[in-house]
C-alpha cells in the first residue's frame, strides 16, 4: 500500500470504535441480536478491515513486536485475575456470612424467621408496593435480611403504585407500603412490613393446610355462588387466593355444619334463622368453631316483628347485642350524600384493625352493636366505630316519614360501634358481629378499607393471623442528654464549623511557613 | 515490601507538604461539621417533644458523598504529577517494580484518607457525650470499616486513572466519571434484564456499602471492595508497564 494511504488507516480504527460503542449501546437497550446489532457489528468489521488494508505493516508489527509479547502476557494475567475475582465473589455471595455489630441486633432476624426461610419449599417473590412518598429504607433492610437468609429462594422488588397503577389495582393494593408475597399460585398480603407479619405470611404460604370457611344459606343471605347484586363472589375469590377453601351450606338441607368447617359466616340473612339452626351454630361455637355474623337493620330485612333467635343467642351467650336501630351518620351525608351509609373512621388496636388507621370503611344501612354485659371468660373489642356525628335511630316511623331526629335518652348518639370481636378463653371460639352485611358484597368490597377489614376478620377468626411468636427483641432507648443551656448550640456550631475545619487551615499555613523558613 | 513502604511514606508526607491535602481536609471537615451541627440543632430543638437521639449514622451518611469528590482530588496527582514533571522515567529505571510503584502510591493515598477519616471520629465521640446511655458504637465501627473499604477501591480507581494522564485536571474528571458510573450503575437496571441487570446491580458500590452503614459487616461486601481494589491496582500496574512497551 502506498505510504500516503497509510495516514488514513487510523480513521478505520475510529470507525471501528464507533461501531463497537453503537453495538454495545444497541445490545444494552434492545437486549436482542437483530438487524440493528448486525449493522453495528458490520461497521466495526469494516473499520478494522480498512485499517488492515491501509496499513498492513502496522498489523504485522502489532502481532509480532515487543508490544504484542508484553501485551499478551498482561492480557492473560488480566483474564486470570478477573476469573479468580469473579469466582471468589460468586462463592462468597452464595454464603450469608455477616456480623451484626449493632448492640440490639437490629439487622438479625429472629431464629424462628430463619428456620422458616430455611424450610421454604419453593421460590417466594415479594412485591413491595411503595410510592415515592414513603421511605423504603427500613423495609428494604428487612427484606434484604430475608433474601440473604433464604439461600436464593426469596427475592423482592419495589413497585411504585403511582407508576404501575394497573398492576397495583390488579393486586388489590389500597394502602401504601403493602407487601404481596407469592409462592406459586398462592399469595399473601401484608400491610405492615414487620418481621412478625412477614414471617407469619410466609408460614401461611407454606402451610398446606387449607382452612375451610362456609357461608350459611337458606335465609336470603349474600352468597358467593351468584354474581350481581348482593354477591360475595369477590370475597370468596380473595379468600381462595389466601388458600382458604370456601363453600356454602344450607342447614335445612344438611342438618349439620360441614365437618371441616373452621368458620361459618352468616352474611346478612333476610329472614330469621330458626331456633334449631341457631342451636347447631351454638354447638359448633361451643366446640371451638368460629362465627362471623353480619345482620342488617330489621327495616332493611324481611324480619318484621318475628323473633330473632340468632340475635338472642349472641346476647345471651356472648353478651353482644345487635341494637334494633339504623345508624344515621352525618359523615356519610357529607362524604357521599347518603346519611344511611355509616362511615367507620375509628379503629381499635386489635390485630384485625391495627393496620386500618387512616382508612375509612363504608357500611350501607348499618345497625349498631353493643355489649349487654361483660361475660366472664370472654374478651371484647370494639373494632370499628363511626365518627361522633351519628346516632342510632330507633323510631322507625320517623324514618318512614323521612324525618329522623336523635331522641335524647332513647337513641344512642355519638361514636357507634359497627363491629365487635369476642373470644371465649374456655372454648377458644372466636366471634365477630357486624351490624351490617352490605360492606362485604362485591359492589362495596373495594371501597376504602372494606376488603382489608373482612379479610383480616376471616384470618383472625380462623386463627391464621399470627402463626408464630417471634423472640422479642430488646431495643435500647437512646435519648439526648444535653445540658439545658443557651450556650449548647453555639458551642456545637463553633466547634464543628470553626475550630475543626479552620484548625486544619492553620496547620497548613504553619507547615508552609516552617518549610519556607527552612 | 520495603520499596512499597518507602514510596507510601514519601507519598504520605507529600500530602502534608502540598496545599491540596489541607484544602481537601478543610472542605471535608467543613461540610461534615455543617451536617453534624444542623442535625444536632434540629434534634436539640425538638428535644422537648421527641428526645430520641439521632443515630451515629448521620456522620457516616454525608461522608460517602464527600468521598466521591475528595478521592479524585487526592489521587489526581499521584502518578500524573510524576509524568508531568518528567520523574516517571527516573522511577521506571529505578530498582522498583511497576506494581510496587502503583501499590506504594495507592497505600500513601490510603493512609492519608485513613488519617482524614480518623479525624472525623471526633463527631461520633461528641455525640456519645450527648446521648444517654451513649451511642451504639457497632454501626460506627462497621460504618468506618465500610468507608475505609470504599475509599480503598475508589483510590485504586483514582491511581489507575492518574497513570493514564500527565494532566491532573483530566485525571480528576475521569476518576470522578468512573466512580460516578459505579455509584449510579443500579440506576440503569430498570432498562435491562438478565445478565446485564445482575452485573449492574453487582457493580453498584452503594448497595455494597449499605450493609456497613446499617451496622453489619457482610463478607461478600468486604470481598467486593477488596476485589475492586485489586482489579484497579492491576489495571494501574498494566498502564505503567505499558509505558515501557511503547
Amino acid at each position: 500500500m502506498k505510504s500516503e494511504w497509510r495516514r488514513y488507516a487510523p480513521l478505520g480504527l475510529y470507525v471501528s470504535l464507533l461501531g463497537v460503542l453503537a453495538t454495545a449501546a444497541i445490545f444494552f437497550f434492545v437486549q436482542k441480536i437483530d438487524w440493528k446489532f448486525g449493522i453495528g457489528v458490520g461497521i466495526t468489521l469494516l473499520g478494522l478491515l480498512a485499517y488492515v488494508v491501509l496499513d498492513p505493516q502496522q498489523i504485522k508489527k502489532i502481532f509480532t513486536g515487543r508490544q504484542a509479547r508484553f501485551g499478551s502476557n498482561t492480557l492473560l494475567i488480566l483474564i486470570g485475575l478477573i476469573g479468580i475475582l469473579v469466582l471468589i465473589n460468586f462463592l462468597v455471595s452464595e454464603t450469608s456470612i455477616q456480623w451484626d455489630l449493632t448492640a440490639d441486633k437490629e439487622n438479625t432476624l429472629a431464629k424462628e424467621s430463619i428456620e422458616v426461610l430455611q424450610n421454604l419449599p419453593d421460590t417466594v417473590t415479594i412485591q413491595a408496593f411503595y410510592t415515592s412518598r414513603m421511605s423504603t429504607e427500613t423495609v428494604s433492610n428487612l427484606l434484604n435480611q430475608y433474601a440473604d437468609k433464604s439461600q436464593g429462594k426469596l427475592e423482592y422488588n419495589f413497585i411504585d403504585p403511582d407508576v404501575q397503577l394497573a398492576l397495583a389495582q390488579a393486586e388489590g393494593i389500597t394502602q401504601d407500603g403493602t407487601l404481596i408475597l407469592k409462592m406459586g399460585e398462592r399469595r399473601e398480603k401484608v400491610t405492615s412490613a414487620q418481621e412478625q407479619d412477614v414471617t407469619s405470611a410466609l408460614i401461611r404460604l407454606m402451610n398446606p393446610d387449607q382452612p375451610a370457611i362456609y357461608f350459611l344459606s337458606g335465609h336470603g343471605e349474600h352468597t358467593p355462588e351468584t354474581t350481581g347484586n348482593g354477591s360475595v363472589a369477590q370475597l370468596k375469590s380473595t379468600a381462595e387466593q389466601k388458600n382458604y377453601k370456601v363453600g356454602t351450606f344450607n342447614l335445612l338441607e344438611t342438618g349439620s355444619i360441614p365437618a371441616d368447617a373452621r368458620l361459618v359466616i352468616v352474611a346478612g340473612p333476610q329472614k330469621p334463622l330458626s331456633q334449631g339452626e341457631v342451636d347447631v351454630l351454638a354447638a359448633f361455637s361451643a366446640q371451638g368453631g368460629s362465627l362471623i355474623v353480619m345482620e342488617d337493620p330489621v327495616l332493611a330485612t324481611e324480619f318484621g316483628d318475628a323473633p330473632d333467635p340468632l340475635a338472642a343467642y349472641l346476647s345471651d351467650t356472648w353478651g353482644i347485642v345487635l341494637t334494633n336501630d339504623i345508624i344515621i351518620d352525618l359523615v356519610g351525608q357529607q362524604l357521599l350524600g347518603q346519611p344511611f351509609v355509616a362511615v367507620g373512621v375509628n379503629y381499635s388496636t386489635h390485630q384485625i384493625t391495627a393496620d386500618l388507621t387512616g382508612l375509612t370503611t363504608y357500611f350501607p344501612n348499618a345497625r349498631s352493636v353493643t355489649t349487654r354485659a361483660v361475660i366472664s371468660g370472654i374478651t371484647y373489642d370494639d373494632l370499628v366505630t363511626t365518627a361522633g356525628q351519628s346516632w342510632g335511630e330507633t323510631d322507625m316511623d320517623s324514618l318512614l316519614a323521612n324525618s329522623p331526629e336523635p331522641n335524647d335518652g332513647i337513641d344512642q348518639v355519638g361514636q357507634l360501634s359497627l363491629a365487635m370481636a369476642a373470644e371465649n378463653s374456655t372454648s377458644q371460639a372466636r366471634l365477630i358481629v357486624f351490624g351490617n352485611s352490605g360492606f362485604a358484597v362485591d359492589s362495596s368490597l373495594s371501597a376504602g378499607g372494606n376488603l382489608d377489614l373482612i379479610v383480616n376478620s376471616i384470618d383472625w377468626t380462623v386463627k391464621q393471623e399470627e402463626l408464630i411468636n417471634l423472640t422479642e427483641k430488646v431495643v435500647t432507648e437512646r435519648v439526648l442528654n444535653v445540658p439545658a443551656s443557651r450556650y449548647t448550640v453555639p458551642v456545637l456550631f463553633l466547634g464543628s464549623l470553626c475550630i475543626l475545619p479552620f484548625g486544619i487551615v492553620v496547620a497548613g499555613i504553619a507547615v508552609l511557613i516552617i518549610r519556607r523558613r527552612r | 515490601m520495603r520499596n512499597i513502604w518507602t514510596i507510601a511514606r514519601r507519598e504520605y508526607k507529600l500530602f502534608f507538604i502540598s496545599p491540596i491535602a489541607y484544602v481537601v481536609a478543610f472542605l471535608f471537615m467543613l461540610v461534615l461539621g455543617l451536617f453534624f451541627s444542623l442535625t444536632m440543632y434540629g434534634s436539640i430543638s425538638q428535644m422537648a417533644y421527641s428526645p430520641t437521639a439521632p443515630s451515629p449514622q448521620m456522620v457516616i451518611s454525608p461522608m460517602v458523598t464527600i468521598l466521591l469528590f475528595t478521592i479524585p482530588a487526592v489521587t489526581m496527582r499521584t502518578i500524573a504529577e510524576e509524568q508531568r514533571s518528567g520523574t516517571m522515567e527516573l522511577l521506571l529505571t529505578a530498582p522498583v517494580r511497576d506494581w510496587e510503584l502503583v501499590l506504594g502510591k495507592w497505600l500513601g493515598s490510603f493512609l492519608f484518607m485513613a488519617s482524614l477519616l480518623l479525624l472525623t471520629g471526633v463527631f461520633p465521640l461528641v455525640l456519645n457525650f450527648m446521648v444517654k446511655p451513649g451511642i451504639d458504637f457497632g454501626p460506627v465501627i462497621a460504618g468506618y470499616l465500610g468507608l475505609l473499604l470504599l475509599s480503598s477501591s475508589m483510590l485504586a480507581i483514582g491511581v489507575m486513572v492518574s497513570a493514564l494522564f500527565a494532566n491532573q485536571i483530566a485525571a480528576f474528571f475521569i476518576s470522578l466519571g468512573v466512580v460516578l458510573a459505579l455509584w449510579l450503575s443500579n440506576q440503569f437496571t430498570s432498562y435491562v434484564q438478565g445478565f446485564w441487570k445482575t452485573l449492574l446491580d453487582f457493580l453498584d458500590i452503594i448497595t455494597h456499602f449499605v450493609s456497613f452503614y446499617r451496622g453489619t459487616i457482610a463478607l461478600k461486601d468486604v470481598v467486593f471492595f477488596i476485589s475492586l481494589t485489586a482489579l484497579f491496582l492491576f489495571f494501574g500496574t498494566a498502564l505503567v508497564e505499558w509505558r515501557r512497551w511503547r
